[in-house]
């Protein structure tokens, strides 16, 4: 099962549009389902997503005028469960303790969430934490350039492989990770 | 026809990756070979 996981893209109001190798990897009929870790910020690209998957959610960041989405996800995806934050809930951004009390609120596997624009995916006693940075690169909050980024989770039972997708010099460059689900979070 | 396209073991990740449309890619043979199961399926 294939999960995209995409956020801070900030279109229109940091950069126009995803970048074009993204959007030629990025075809209908592979993908399951797409979360959004928040500030795409436009509907329209809520609405191209709903055009490569049949299922796609979203959660609101500081950026979105939508209020109609939510702060948090939850959901199960396989035998993972899994829970979306756009974590400029949490100061410092993108601090790991911050991260790991939501993870442990949400009773969560993984942890997916965005705000600083820097890809991470670690785990910390075999609960997963993924940033998938900003899919189009657009400057953070302290106005630091990121590289353009998103990932791609294959979901296999207690195997999940996470694939990191970034744009080097208009080179799509692709990494991988393997993870297994840790076994006691479900049960307890 | 019950049969799942064997599922790709991925090798190289800048070519072997669920989103690569390279022919060489074991992603794109599964994919493909989906494709063209659920063509035989529909055509059954």
């Amino acid at each position: 099962m294939l999960v995209l996981v995409i956020g801070d893209m900030h279109i229109p109001h940091r950069r126009a549009a995803l970048p074009a190798k993204f959007r030629k990897l990025l075809v209908p009929g592979r993908i399951q389902h797409i979360l959004g870790t928040g500030n795409l910020c436009s509907k329209d690209q809520i609405e191209y997503f709903q055009t490569l998957a049949g299922d796609v959610q979203c959660v609101r960041g500081d950026f979105d005028i939508d209020q109609s989405l939510p702060e948090e996800l939850v959901m199960h995806i396989g035998d993972w469960k899994v829970g979306v934050i756009h974590g400029h809930q949490i100061l410092p951004a993108g601090n790991r303790e911050g991260l790991a009390m939501v993870q442990r609120k949400l009773n969560v596997d993984v942890l997916l969430s965005g705000n600083t624009h820097t890809f991470e995916a670690y785990d910390i006693a075999g609960n997963v934490f993924i940033n998938p940075g900003s899919a189009t690169g657009a400057p953070n909050e302290d106005g630091e350039e990121a590289v353009p980024s998103f990932v791609l989770m294959d979901i296999q039972g207690p195997k999940m492989v996470v694939y990191y997708y970034a744009l080097h010099n208009q080179e799509v460059k692709v990494e991988k990770r393997e993870f297994t689900r840790n076994a006691d979070v479900l049960a307890g | 026809l019950a049969a799942e396209p064997k599922r790709p073991a991925p090798n190289d990740p800048l070519l072997d990756n669920p989103l690569s449309q390279a022919d060489s890619s074991s992603w794109q043979h599964y994919f493909n070979d989906r494709q063209l199961r659920d063509t035989i399926v529909m055509d059954v």
